[in-house]
């Protein structure tokens, strides 16, 4: 019985053991306080109005050498990451209800740096991205083809990354601040009669498509 | 998810605005729980209540997606986050109250649907339709 107890035991510890020597070492382990940087991201061709089948691209890039925000005497080698990514929030600005709709529907997407996926919650208000590691950044290239008339505003999400592959503790968010000089603001308040807060007033950048 | 309700709605109701307004740079109040912003004050609310509304189901990398944490929040606030940030959920839910959501918190009920069919089944079925839009922007 005791012998059968111990076997049991000593089962139970191999199992364990094997399982613990397996971990990825390409894997990351999060934490909470990992750390914080800023991103910035610009809406191409800067128009106030665009014609349906028009692209309007978005473009991002970010430096692998980055200061953390709440250190910022921290400087950062942040390369070789499992991924960066964030989201685009599609808002249709309806004019009547006097409220943003979710507006994915409008519109195709486009990559050409990077990629774009549909956002396996809530598809209907934008799509997920994820940047393309390069030598000395990261970068982002995407687009949305207009299908639809209508005024539209669009949201780049903060970013966030799992950290560094085989690093733990390096997970990162990011600030994300949509630098076009002109985001419209205009056609936002005319949509909903009200202006966006100073969060909003960072990330999004409205149109119209005639 | 009432866990983490609870911790921001007692801390905003204890220490309300507490701490110096203002980026952290400048010597303003750091409070990073879980994706909080690092100033005390963002999308016109202070830190505690903007990290239980600054929930974005489009982002794939928030390693607590799965958790709803601002999901009472939104039933009971009368504020369309989407209105305000298009990567939000849409919430055209309003006045719920703590109270229904912890009633509804019964010993059988051990999922999200589960929590969102009791408590729309204690409080006949109001804005039942926005309800369950928001329980599925929030991934349920």
């Amino acid at each position: 019985m005791v012998i059968k107890f111990i076997r049991f035991g000593l089962l139970i510890t191999t199992i364990q053991f094997i399982l613990g020597a397996s971990c990825n070492k390409d894997n990351s382990r999060p934490c909470r306080n990992g750390y914080s940087f800023d991103a910035t991201s610009i809406w191409n061709p800067e128009k106030q109005t665009y014609t349906v089948g028009d692209t309007i691209i978005l473009s991002s890039e970010i430096s692998k050498t980055l200061n953390d925000l709440v250190n910022p005497s921290l400087v950062i080698n942040y390369s070789n990451t499992i991924a960066i990514g964030g989201g685009i929030g599609i808002g249709y600005l309806d004019t009547i209800t006097r409220t943003a709709l979710p507006g994915r529907n409008y519109f195709d997407l486009v990559t050409v740096i990077g990629s774009l996926t549909e956002s396996s919650v809530a598809p209907d208000q934008g799509p997920a991205f994820i940047y393309k590691e390069t030598l000395d950044k990261y970068e982002l290239k995407v687009g949305l083809i207009c299908k639809q008339k209508g005024i539209y505003g669009l949201s780049v999400s903060n970013l966030k990354s799992p950290g560094i592959r085989g690093k733990n503790c390096t997970n990162a968010d990011f600030s994300m601040t949509v630098t076009n000089p002109d985001k419209h603001i205009s056609l936002y308040q005319y949509a909903l009669g009200f202006l966006p807060d100073a969060d909003g007033m960072k990330r999004i950048y409205c149109f119209r498509v005639q | 998810m009432w866990g983490n309700h609870c911790k921001y709605i007692f801390t905003n109701r204890h220490y309300g605005n507490g701490g110096a307004i203002g980026s952290f740079l400048d010597g303003g109040f750091t409070a990073r729980l879980q994706g909080t912003d690092w100033e005390n004050q963002a999308n016109g609310l202070n830190a505690y209540l903007n990290a239980i509304e600054n929930f974005n189901p489009i982002d794939p990398f928030d390693a607590h997606r799965w958790i709803p944490q601002g999901l009472p929040y939104d039933l009971i606030d009368n504020r369309n986050d989407f209105n305000f940030n298009f990567n939000l959920p849409v919430d055209n839910v309003f006045g719920y109250t703590n109270q229904q959501c912890f009633d509804a918190l019964q010993s059988d009920v051990r999922s999200i649907p589960a929590f969102r069919d009791r408590l729309l089944q204690q409080n006949e079925n109001n804005q039942a339709a926005n309800v369950t839009d928001l329980f599925f922007r929030y991934g349920y």
